[in-house]
């Protein structure tokens, strides 16, 4: 038999379990902005070295879209507008959409 | 046309003749006009493309997160483009504007010259390939390569 306080504690867990459910951040090719741009973006704001700056920026260029940043909501969508700012094409959502 | 070069402190300086001053000045301006004056959003592709939606998916959050940013967003783009238009409001040297950037200027000539680029893109309606229709206005061709030039040499002055 389960008990209240057992079904309560599960439901919390559940709750926990959501709301870290990771966010991730997206960067959607244009056919604006520099790749050398959108690399030196990558690396002054984000600080990404050099070689992984350069992959992520050409992931946009040939798949369309790359994944920038994975975490909280909140984080997620401070990136985003940090890269609206530099005129990046982002966006955000759950890391499972 | 020479682009930037880089300064000993951390920023850089381009020469600019009369008519690319004046093109520059006219198309910064009318983007600073774009921004103040701009609709809500959906009333104009190339604003679309400036402030997008920052959910794809989910309409609501997008339009949340819209009345969260898009005043402070927009403030800043403006202020960038303010500090392009001092950079270029400089007295010529023999008929030559001589564009002078600390740190800071390059960062917002760097993010502007990306707006109006955007702005561009979106009236000549490059597609999302970086095809051109057919019948494009030369000049206006001409002008957005050029500025896509004069920011290419501003991150290689930056960027070493």
């Amino acid at each position: 038999m389960v008990s209240v306080a057992q079904t309560l504690d599960r439901t919390e867990l559940e709750e926990l379990t959501l709301l870290d459910s990771p966010w991730v951040t997206l960067v959607w090719n244009d056919p604006v902005n520099l790749m050398s741009y959108v690399s030196w973006v990558f690396r002054s704001y984000f600080g990404f070295a050099h070689p992984e700056a350069d992959r992520l920026m050409l992931m946009v260029h040939n798949d369309g879209r790359a994944v920038v940043a994975t975490g909280g909501r909140e984080e997620m969508e401070r990136h985003v507008e940090a890269l609206h700012d530099f005129g990046l094409w982002a966006t955000l959502q759950k890391a499972d959409a | 046309m020479s682009g930037f070069s880089v300064r000993p402190n951390g920023g850089a300086s381009a020469d600019f003749r009369p008519e690319e001053v004046r093109i520059l000045k006219d198309l910064v301006s009318q983007f600073v006009d774009l921004i103040e004056n701009r609709g809500p959003a959906g009333s104009d592709p190339a604003l679309d493309r400036l402030l997008p939606d920052a959910y794809r998916d989910n309409a609501d959050n997008a339009e949340e997160f819209r009345r969260f940013t898009e005043t402070d967003l927009a403030t800043r783009k403006v202020r960038n483009a303010r500090l392009v238009l001092a950079a270029i409001a400089v007295k010529p040297k023999k008929g030559i504007v001589t564009a002078t950037l600390d740190p800071p200027a390059v960062q917002s000539w760097l993010r502007s010259l990306t707006d109006v680029r955007l702005t561009l893109a979106s009236r000549l309606q490059i597609d999302q390939d970086g095809t051109l229709p057919a019948a494009t206005d030369d000049m206006a061709v001409a002008v957005y390569e050029w500025l896509g030039y004069l920011q290419e040499s501003l991150i290689g002055a930056i960027d070493r």
